[in-house]
């Protein structure tokens, strides 16, 4: 009997671990119920499994942006995975996986399309000055949003319009790629045109397009001036013509001229002036002594004048020296000009001093009224004879044999 | 008690005199410090930061030609650099779940939707540590004004370990197609869109096309110089004394050698040309003496940690694309015992970067064997799908062996096998008085060629030479471990052969 007893123990616990064995084993079934693979932005998006098992897995899931996961609820033999809320509307493909143990794992992907109603558009223009022609444009690029801000499906149509003086135009372009877009080209005439676009009865703000000139083409100078003499105190003023692109615009205020002058000797001045309604003026100082100048005006790397030439007269006519050996001093007067009037204060005096036909020293001075002395001390010059030459503004007069 | 009472008084009066001025001086001295600070230089301008290169995914542009305006390369770069950074920011947030410099490569309506993902893994105490190891993007569109760039971004491979409450509950490996508009604001380009247009299977992974062939039977070393254990490529390398140790393992009958590539003297991601020029000239001169190499990478590497994977993985492209072709190799070593950071770095993680850089190795070189060289007998049945050789290390009980051995080559039988270091240290000094002698060493040797040759046992002993000086970061700084570890050689310190030389080879 006792026997008996213990064998049936040892049947039943033979039993139990064999049922624990057959529990562990267990084959669960696991399949997507729900079969949609398409969802519209704003619906709800459940997922649905029919799953045999005791388990409660979690739903890995990614879109565009992020991942994460989700838990179920579980209805009688099914886990219902809702993701309407974690995916936010957000379009595009969303990959799922479903992982029950180290070897069971399901995964699948579904798509989010984006609702087909217009809501938003954000636009961009550039750049917003372009140089009038036919070659230059801005782009006009737009995003087209639904009501959830995803980028509107492709082939979505858009209007693009624009307006300049009594031409108003519109467009119709597809969306591609997330974009729509269309070039604006420049018109012959400065000016500006404005633009728009609009889609499904949404609209976006006002753009400006400024069409700026073009680069200038060549020009001519001319000059102006007081008088033609060389008597280094007048301004000489030289302007260009009305600077115009090629259309015949105006080229913008404040295009930079530089005007290079030539003088006999073949040095460069040069003098420079920004345009005011397409002219740009500049002055030069007259020349001290007799000169001839070739002038010609560039606008650096775009266009430049013709080649005008000026002469400039001598001014001062004549003048008289004298040595006062007393005080050792060579005195110039006399120092006249055109009308016999004094010549401007700052005339350059040079004075040569010669000693046995070497020339032994130069001095400067500026004339004041009309006069101009050197000062010889003894100290400087020994004893002996010498020469005096005087150059003033192109004339000399020389005092020769002067004994000190 | 009067005086007592005064005495309190007085003392409390005092400490109160203290008291207030301490906490006058501080108060003063918070406003003076406050009145100091003012704009920092560095923080007025908002400027990206400059880091070091942390993120560097395979990446090859299409040739296709944009619509819109000609881009230059200049203009390519620096899309090409904020568009990583804008992947790599996305991945930190993600990882650590915090907004930092998403601002930066995300635009204001872009970047709620990484903030609404944000707060709910947050909620769910979710983090996701992820990568992307491959981009392949098209520049579709580029604005007359140089501001908008649409690209589209074909078969993204994106690697991502999912965490709740800091367990690993999922592992995922996808591959997607994005299509992306970038703004250029700020001197950034951000992203305005980010759209998954595409999700598709990853193509089966190639498998070596060459087995280790039949005849071939591998008798070798783990090889270091003498002069420099651990440091092969180092500053002191000389091609002479390699070449004199190359003749004296191919006359000890010995046919294969198994360096070491360690992966910071190499340069990590940015791979120095001297160090691909002297590996060049030892597999160049093992290839003149007849010598096979196993090619042990990523030396001295621990971190694993999924956000390293670029940098690994640019690391190692570098290295297998360099000498895929070459003759002297017979396998890659992926890792040198990555079993001992199981503990350490996580058992999964290890895996998954040992399986991730199998794949890497695969895609570009079919002809070499790929191996990773366990540190312990049990860890073999791990990835032994992955590999073409299943290598093992073996410092246990000498009278085990033989038992270890049967037992896995019954249940690996379709793959090579190969004992990749074992040996016996003569060390039987100070520290370890009754252990080693180079007697011992020789009947140690002597006893396991006896069982290679009864068992046809492909192996590779530690290590050629006894060593003067081993490094701290090899075997720690204790003194006992170092000690030991200095007397593994077949040839002592001097450079005679131990008795144990006898025994090097099996014929």
């Amino acid at each position: 009997m006792n026997k008996t007893k213990t064998y049936i123990l040892l049947l039943l616990v033979i039993l139990t671990t064999s049922f624990v064995i057959i529990t562990d084993k267990e084959e669960y079934v696991i399949k997507l119920e729900s079969t949609k693979e398409v969802f519209n932005a704003g619906e709800e998006i459940v997922l649905t499994f029919t799953f045999s098992g005791e388990k409660m897995p979690e739903l890995y899931f990614s879109n565009s942006y992020g991942s994460s996961i989700s838990s179920p609820i579980k209805k009688e033999n099914r886990l219902v995975y809702d993701l309407t809320q974690d995916l936010n509307h957000r379009t595009g493909f969303v990959n799922w996986k479903l992982t029950l143990d180290d070897k069971k794992s399901i995964e699948g992907s579904f798509e989010i399309i984006p609702d087909k109603k217009v809501d938003q558009i954000e636009s961009y223009l550039g750049p917003n000055s372009i140089q009038a022609g036919d070659k230059d444009f801005a782009m006009m690029v737009l995003l087209l949003h639904d009501k959830y801000g995803n980028p509107a499906a492709d082939s979505t149509q858009a209007t693009f319009k624009s307006q300049y003086l009594t031409d108003e135009s519109s467009f119709i372009e597809s969306s591609f790629n997330l974009i729509s877009y269309r070039n604006f080209y420049a018109t012959k005439k400065a000016g500006r045109i404005l633009v728009s676009s609009e889609s499904d009865n949404t609209f976006s703000k006002e753009y400006t397009i400024d069409v700026l000139p073009n680069i200038p083409t060549d020009f001519t100078i001319s000059t102006s001036r007081n008088h033609t003499y060389a008597d280094g105190n007048q301004l000489t003023k030289f302007s260009t013509s009305i600077i115009k692109d090629v259309n015949d615009n105006i080229v913008s205020d404040g295009t930079f001229v530089n005007f290079f002058i030539r003088n006999k000797k073949g040095h460069i001045l040069k003098t420079s002036g920004t345009t005011i309604r397409g002219i740009a003026t500049a002055s030069m100082i007259h020349p001290d002594s007799p000169d001839e100048w070739q002038v010609k005006a560039y606008i650096p790397g775009m266009a430049e004048s013709d080649e005008i030439k000026l002469a400039y007269k001598r001014a001062i006519q004549d003048f008289q020296i004298s040595f006062d050996i007393e005080t050792s001093t060579l005195n110039v007067f006399d120092l006249k000009s055109f009308m016999n009037q004094f010549i401007p204060d700052g005339q350059r005096v040079t004075l040569h001093i010669v000693k046995d036909k070497k020339r032994v020293a130069t001095l400067y001075e500026t004339s004041k009224n009309g006069e101009a002395s050197f000062m010889l001390k003894e100290k400087i010059l020994s004893k002996g004879s010498y020469e005096f030459e005087v150059h003033v503004a192109g004339l000399s007069t020389t005092i020769s044999h002067q004994s000190l | 008690m009067i005086n007592l009472n005064r005495n309190i008084t007085r003392s409390l009066l005092l400490l109160a005199f203290v008291g207030v001025n301490i906490l006058l001086i501080f108060g003063i001295g918070k406003v003076f410090n406050y009145l100091n600070t003012g704009a920092d230089r560095s923080s007025m301008l908002h400027l990206e930061l400059k880091k070091a290169e942390n993120y560097t995914p395979s990446l090859e542009w299409s040739e296709k030609v944009n619509e819109g305006r000609v881009i230059d390369q200049q203009s390519l770069k620096t899309i090409e650099k904020d568009y990583l950074k804008a992947w790599y920011v996305k991945h930190v947030a993600y990882k650590n779940n915090n907004k930092t410099g998403i601002e930066d490569y995300y635009t204001e309506s872009a970047r709620k939707n990484i903030y609404n993902f944000i707060e709910t893994n947050n909620q769910k105490q979710v983090s996701i540590e992820a990568t992307t190891l491959e981009h392949h993007p098209t520049l579709e569109f580029f604005s007359e004004d140089g501001q908008l760039a649409v690209i589209t971004d074909e078969n993204v491979s994106e690697y991502k370990r999912i965490y709740k409450k800091g367990t690993l509950v999922n592992e995922v490996k996808e591959t997607a197609s994005y299509k992306v508009v970038l703004l250029l604001e700020d001197g950034f380009w951000r992203i305005r869109h980010l759209l998954k247009t595409d999700v598709s299977k990853k193509d089966v992974i190639q498998k070596s096309t060459q087995a280790l062939q039949d005849d071939f039977k591998i008798k070798g070393i783990n090889y270091y110089p003498q002069a420099t254990p651990w440091d092969t490529f180092g500053e002191e390398f000389d091609l002479e004394t390699i070449g004199e140790d190359f003749e004296i393992i191919k006359k000890a009958a010995l046919n294969t050698i198994r360096i070491f590539i360690q992966y910071e003297d190499f340069g990590k991601a940015e791979v120095k040309a001297e160090k691909i020029e002297k590996l060049k000239k030892v597999l160049d001169l093992a290839n003149d003496k007849g010598l096979k190499v196993i090619v042990t990478l990523f030396d001295f590497y621990g971190d694993y940690s999924v956000l390293d994977w670029t940098m690994n993985q640019k690391h190692l492209v570098k290295i297998v694309s360099t000498f895929k072709e070459h003759e002297a190799i017979l396998a890659w070593d992926v890792k040198n015992e990555p079993d001992l950071d199981f503990d350490s770095r996580g058992k999964s993680n290890v895996l998954a970067w040992l399986n991730e850089m199998i794949e890497n190795i695969r895609k570009i070189d079919t002809k070499h064997l790929v191996t990773v060289g366990w540190a312990k007998h049990k860890s073999v049945y791990l990835l032994k799908e992955k590999v073409d050789l299943i290598s093992f290390h073996y410092y246990e009980d000498i009278d085990d062996f033989e038992e270890t051995y049967v037992k896995i080559r019954t249940a690996i039988s379709d793959k090579p096998l190969l004992l990749g270091e074992f040996g016996y240290s003569s060390y039987g000094g100070f520290w370890k008085p009754f252990s080693g002698s180079k007697n011992g060493q020789r009947n140690f040797y002597k006893k396991m060629q006896d069982m290679f040759k009864k068992n046809d046992v492909h192996f590779m002993s530690w290590t050629l030479y006894d060593f003067k000086n081993v490094p701290k970061d090899v075997v720690g700084s204790l003194p006992w471990r170092r000690s030991l570890q200095k007397r593994f050689g077949f040839i002592d310190v001097k450079g005679n052969p131990k008795p144990a030389f006898d025994y090097i080879s099996s014929n």
